[in-house]
């Protein structure tokens, strides 16, 4: 049976109507155009389909669209702020973190969900924040200085402010 | 301007601004569409009205398909269309159908194709299609295959039946005779090697999204591809219509690493079925998909045998090597898989006496293709464990043991390979600089070990796959607008190793700008010239002489304008940030800005713009697909892979604490990618060695998924190091080389040796999971991690 | 690929949840995190008409410790939250360290230990070590709420010890006591995203350098985690020496029962369960340092 469905996307107040079997990965790709997010397996195993869940860091894909209800969701879309980049996407393009560039929507949420609870993150906690993102390119050296390069970055910021 | 351009208008190295600078103002020209979700793969285009297409695929490894009923899913709401075999009566190369025509061969062949509103409908058509099958005796075992007597696995009743392409090649240099060699050897060095089957896996699986324009009878087609002008003409064949009604798109691609030189039933299925509906049609494979039927690569049976001399010298080699070729592969587009591996078996050594022979034999398995290293991994993976084992029984230090051997500039393979630009002897002794080899190599404590592998890959091929003039590989046209704004046209494919960006940056580097003033038209087979796809190492290669042609011949018009106006010699003109200069002796203070220049040039030439264009093709005789000596690449490239590591003898696991990595790819063009692309190698190494590995039972895959098939996650990669200062390559775009696809060969084979150093354990089969390490172990129990067992207790 | 249609249902009290169940019978299932539910639904081997959403239900999501009772931790705390609680790490860094094996950041960001042990999975990380240290579940019932001992909860691959109508509630660790230790060790190929070959937790207690009792349970080697009698019977009663360590491996051998499939052979989990029986309980005697990051 259809729903209506309320839910904060990327901030702003948004209401769909969508089917109980409707994953929210598919919602915010077909239904809502945002195909920033993407799909590699469906399977919760690749970490590309990776949004935040009130700023948890979940598999899209294994994920209801209607559990969304009156909760906040962001999406890759949804993170430059002011009309800048956030320090992790600048600090990925400084680092040359990407190649294909289809994990690195979900890897960079991934990274988001840890700063943002973790600013002063060691190397190990990085890996383990990223550990259920899979990249096929990069053998993640350069996506791991990349976001350690954005922490700094983050807290250059927060104590200049 | 072709390949044999006047050099004298090239950019001078110590006029570089971009190419390999630190700090420079190299940008990666995708960066703002990649970090922000904005970047369009080919499963992201969707439109309102658009249908979506599915596939029902054989559940059973061989069989004659007795009937077909599709009239429930037909009468499904929702559902707008219906494919089977016979509605393509055709086969692309010689044996492979887009849906079977009346028997499967392998376990997932596409037997019915659906059209329908969207995916749930498409799905549940799928499960109202009722396929009857007469199950025939299939075969798995390649050994088993080619016995007198073996069942057909394709059923077409070729001749030979189950063999694929065969390549041979026996030579000598000197007239050296082979069986004079091994009689003469100090020692002779046999051995036995298998590997195991493995998918590329790319995070975005094969899609198609495609449009039907009926007045125009044109198709336009988005598609994940890294060979669009393949996609073309196999289209061309399959709707046996001429090239020009299908417009194949590049859009992003979400990584290949060789899944996508090919041209999948899945594009087909779509441009017929957009045809049919006049609604434009998606198709995404599924990851289950993607595994059973995108051709991974190749399983491979190894016999080999080489002769030495008294110093370890390789004085002849003898190898048969069979490849596990899957269902499908007939034809010379499965030639590559034989004659590559032969290339291998014959570098990266000087062996002056080869008999090398290669077979791609069929079995009722998925077909095995292309992937990352083609066919180098599992060649370079037997023959190094033989090199580290001969070393060691002749009592010789592997480093010297290698480095009596080893391949060097100007060197002529009795293989017909001629060896230009090489430091494969400075990357083993950097490589063994670095690991402390000749301070630690008597010091390991049991359980510990170093391991080294040394590798050579092509850098470029001769094949340009589609029958070009002169065999061409890339056109490249480059534009300059009367503004002084440049546009490059070029189809090099861009999979996510940075094509786009290294092709813009050699026209800003040639024409003294910066990148973003460099705009690359977004390719597709209507925008601009033929690149024959990015598979064999060949775009930054064949590709980037192509580019840089182009952008030379844009030059060179606009010095000579300038020159004469100037009165100078125009090669002794360049232009140098956004300036046109002039370094004849008494000259050096003449200058003009770019844009005055461009502006000048058009008016003189009656308003005409500047166009230049850029062509290339590597020269060798034709021979390499008869199975001849050729020289398969206009140049190569040499690894040494190292790895520092401990094994648990309890329970096989493995702790690689340092891996080390150097690789002769001549001039890096960007530091940082070259970086890159050698951390993924090592990553994708890793995998293929320790973690990777696709299960069969009975044709059937027992793990088509990311839960059980294991792909290296950011916990299990080691620190890396690596270094890549070798000298410029004399015929490489400002001196590169390839990087990042033969650079995976060498990963298994270090590790590997690290582990017979470790243990004792005599390697022979990949892959190296701590249960096969536990078992060899077990079954061996070599003093060595019999100790280190001890040492635990 | 799509899920199948099903009906979701957001119940607000255990008793409409519960109510649910009864009145819509197996077709109904419970989802909290819904990460061992709705990738098998897409799959097609796990059915649902109905999903019973317990997210909205009030007072579930908890960690809580008291001397006496021990740990408590709700039906909707995340593994997430278990596996960084200074609480649980504290207290029992055992279960945090069983948490943070389970399958990768984002599942555990979202994902249950109840909804762990729930799916019963032969190889579910989390139940060895809660058997191991005699925990209990919590369950409301459509008649009466009642405690579950986790030696009594798995009941076969995918089945549990609910009766219809049933719903864990939480889940009651005891306290370690004095000399009391516990640990669990997943051995898998890759660090993250793997299922487990073999898991083995251990629960000794000490007298000195005497065991005086001891509870093995060996995970992804039977059907459900067992307990590995013959190992603690070597335990108890001795000090605990390698060879004694290493009599107990040899002995838990013999209480498993292991499969060979797509990710290890029988035969190597055999001998896996040996090696971990072992390292379990030395790294329960060892204790968990900064490991647990």
């Amino acid at each position: 049976m259809k729903k209506i469905l309320t839910f904060t996307l990327n901030g702003e107040k948004t209401e769909v109507i969508c089917e109980p079997n409707r994953s929210l990965l598919d919602l915010l790709r077909d239904d809502l155009g945002l195909t920033g997010t993407k799909k590699g397996c469906e399977e919760a195993e690749c970490g590309a389909c990776t949004v935040l869940l009130d700023g948890r860091p979940v598999n899209s894909c294994a994920t209801l669209a209607v559990e969304c209800e009156g909760h906040d969701v962001v999406t890759i879309e949804g993170i430059a702020r002011n009309g800048e980049l956030h320090p992790i996407q600048k600090q990925f393009i400084e680092k040359w973190a990407f190649q294909c560039g289809y994990c690195t929507p979900g890897m960079i949420m991934s990274a988001k969900a840890l700063l943002d609870h973790n600013p002063h993150p060691t190397e190990t906690e990085i890996r383990e924040a990223i550990e259920g993102n899979l990249c096929r390119c990069t053998g993640y050296a350069k996506i791991v200085e990349a976001i350690a390069a954005a922490a700094a970055e983050m807290n250059w910021e927060a104590e200049n402010a | 301007m072709n390949r044999f351009a006047d050099k004298e208008y090239f950019r001078k190295p110590e006029d570089f601004r971009l190419i390999s600078k630190d700090e420079s103002k190299y940008v990666h020209v995708d960066a703002y569409e990649k970090v922000t979700g904005k970047a369009k793969y080919a499963g992201d285009f969707m439109a309102p009205d658009m249908y979506v297409a599915k596939v029902l695929h054989s559940p059973i490894p061989k069989g004659k398909i007795l009937s077909i009923d599709t009239s429930r899913a037909e009468a499904l709401p929702g559902v707008k269309g219906i494919l089977t075999g016979k509605d393509f009566p055709i086969r692309i190369t010689e044996d492979i159908e887009i849906l079977v025509q009346g028997q499967v061969r392998m376990v997932g062949d596409p037997v019915v194709a659906v059209c329908a509103i969207n995916e749930e409908v498409a799905e549940a058509a799928l499960e109202l299609i009722d396929v009857q099958y007469e199950p025939l005796t299939p075969v798995f075992d390649p050994l088993e295959s080619i016995k007198d007597g073996a069942v057909d696995v394709q059923g077409y009743g070729y001749n030979n039946h189950n063999f694929g392409p065969i390549c041979h090649q026996v030579g000598s240099n000197d007239g050296k005779d082979i069986d004079e060699e091994f009689a003469k050897a100090a020692y002779v060095s046999v051995g036995d090697y298998k590997t195991h089957r493995i998918q590329h896996a790319p995070i975005e699986p094969h899609a198609t999204y495609a449009e039907y324009d009926p007045e125009k009878v044109q198709w336009t087609v988005y598609q994940s591809t890294t060979m669009s002008f393949g996609d073309q003409h196999w289209l061309s064949v399959g709707f046996n219509m001429d090239e020009s009604h299908f417009h194949v798109i590049r859009p992003y691609v979400g990584g290949a690493f060789g899944s996508k030189s090919n041209w999948p039933y899945s594009e087909f299925i779509a441009c017929e079925f957009a045809r049919r509906t006049l609604h434009p049609v998606r198709f995404v494979l599924t990851r289950e998909e993607e595994f059973q039927t995108m051709h991974g690569r190749h399983p491979f049976i190894i016999h080999l045998e080489t002769a030495h001399a008294e110093n370890g010298k390789v004085l002849a080699k003898k190898t048969s090597q069979i490849l596990d070729g899957g269902a499908y592969g007939v034809s010379h587009s499965q030639y590559a898989a034989v004659n590559l591996s032969v290339i291998w078996a014959a570098f990266p050594y000087k062996i002056d006496a080869i008999d090398l022979l290669s077979r791609r034999v069929l079995t009722n398995t998925a077909e095995g293709g292309a992937m990352r290293g083609y066919t180098a991994c599992q060649v370079q993976f037997a023959n190094d464990l033989n090199m580290q084992y001969a070393a060691e029984a002749m009592g010789i230090d592997p480093i010297e043991f290698r480095l009596t051997s080893a391949l060097e500039s100007g060197y002529h393979s009795p293989a017909g390979l001629i060896v230009t630009s090489c430091a494969f002897k400075d990357t083993l002794r950097d490589a063994a600089a670095f690991m402390r080899w000749e301070e630690r190599k008597n010091s390991m404590k049991p359980g510990e070990g170093i391991g080294f592998a040394g590798t050579a890959f092509v850098s470029g091929t001769a094949s340009p796959v589609l029958n070009s003039p002169n065999q061409v590989q890339t056109n490249a046209t480059v534009r300059v607008a009367f503004n002084g704004q440049v546009s490059l046209y070029s189809n090099c494919h861009d999979n996510g190793q940075g094509a786009d960006t290294v092709m813009v940056a050699i026209v800003a580097e040639e024409l003294g700008l910066d990148m973003d003033e460099v705009k690359l038209i977004q390719p597709s087979t209507f925008h601009a010239g033929y690149d024959s796809g990015a598979y064999g190492s060949r775009v930054t290669f064949l590709g980037g002489n192509a580019v840089r042609r182009a952008a030379v011949d844009a030059k060179r018009q606009i010095l000579e304008y300038v020159a004469a106006k100037w009165d100078v010699e125009p090669h002794t003109c360049d232009i140098i940030d956004h300036q046109v200069i002039c370094r004849d002796l008494g000259h050096e203070n003449l200058s003009m800005p770019w844009k005055q220049a461009v502006f000048g040039c058009m008016t003189t030439h009656g308003g005409d713009e500047v166009v230049g264009v850029g062509s290339y093709y590597h020269r060798t005789n034709n021979q390499q697909f008869q199975g001849k000596p050729s020289n398969y690449a206009p140049s190569y490239v040499f690894s040494t892979g190292a790895c520092h590591l401990n094994v648990d003898v309890e329970t096989g696991e493995i702790d690689i604490d340092e891996f080390f990595f150097a690789h002769d790819c001549g001039q890096a063009l960007n530091r940082r990618a070259v970086e890159a692309q050698l951390e993924g190698s090592i990553y994708s190494g890793l995998g293929y060695a320790c973690y990777e590995e696709l299960k069969l039972r009975d044709g059937k895959m027992l793990n088509p998924n990311f839960r059980d098939y294991r792909m290296v996650t950011a916990l299990d990669m080691p620190h890396i190091t690596t270094k890549f200062d070798y000298p410029p390559d004399p015929e490489g775009p400002f001196g590169a080389k390839e990087c990042g696809e033969g650079t995976t060969a060498p990963i298994a084979p270090a590790i590997a040796n690290a582990i017979h150093m470790a243990t004792g354990i005599h390697i022979t089969e990949l892959p190296l999971d701590p249960e096969h390490i536990w078992r060899m172990i077990q079954e061996q129990k070599p003093e060595k991690a019999m100790a280190a067992l001890k040492a635990m207790e | 690929m799509v899920l199948p249609k099903f009906d979701y249902l957001t119940p607000a009290t255990l008793e409409e949840a519960s109510n649910l169940l009864v009145e819509l019978g197996a077709g109904a299932k419970v989802m909290a995190g819904g990460t061992d539910i709705i990738p098998p639904m897409r799959d097609k081997v796990l059915k649902a008409d109905y999903l019973i959403d317990i997210k909205g239900i009030p007072g579930l999501d908890y960690i809580e410790y008291d001397e006496k009772t021990g740990l408590k931790i709700g039906a909707l705390t995340k593994l997430y939250d278990i596996q960084t609680s200074e609480i649980v790490r504290k207290y029992n860094p055992a279960v945090a360290k069983a948490a943070k094996y389970v399958a990768s950041t984002q599942i555990r960001h979202k994902g249950t230990m109840v909804g762990n042990i729930c799916n019963a999975s032969p190889s579910c990380d989390t139940g060895p070590i809660l058997v191991a240290m005699n925990a209990k579940v919590t369950v409301h019932g459509p008649e009466k709420d009642r405690e579950i001992p986790m030696g009594e909860f798995f009941k076969g691959v995918k089945r549990n010890a609910l009766q219809p109508g049933e719903i864990v509630t939480g889940i009651v660790i005891p306290p370690l006591g004095e000399g009391e230790h516990a640990a669990y060790i997943k051995h898998a190929v890759r660090k993250a995203m793997d299922l487990a070959i073999v898991g083995v937790a251990a629960w000794v207690k000490m007298d000195g350098n005497v065991c005086v009792d001891a509870r093995i349970c060996l995970g992804a080697v039977a059907i459900t985690p067992v307990r590995a009698p013959s190992a603690e019977k070597v335990l108890i009663g001795k000090e605990l020496t390698p060879e004694v360590l290493a009599e107990a491996g040899v002995a838990a051998m013999a209480d498993c029962k292991p499969i060979s499939d797509v990710r290890a052979s029988a035969e190597y989990r055999h001998d896996m369960v040996r090696v971990f029986t072992k390292r379990a309980v030395r790294k329960a005697l060892e204790g968990y340092k900064e490991d647990l990051t």
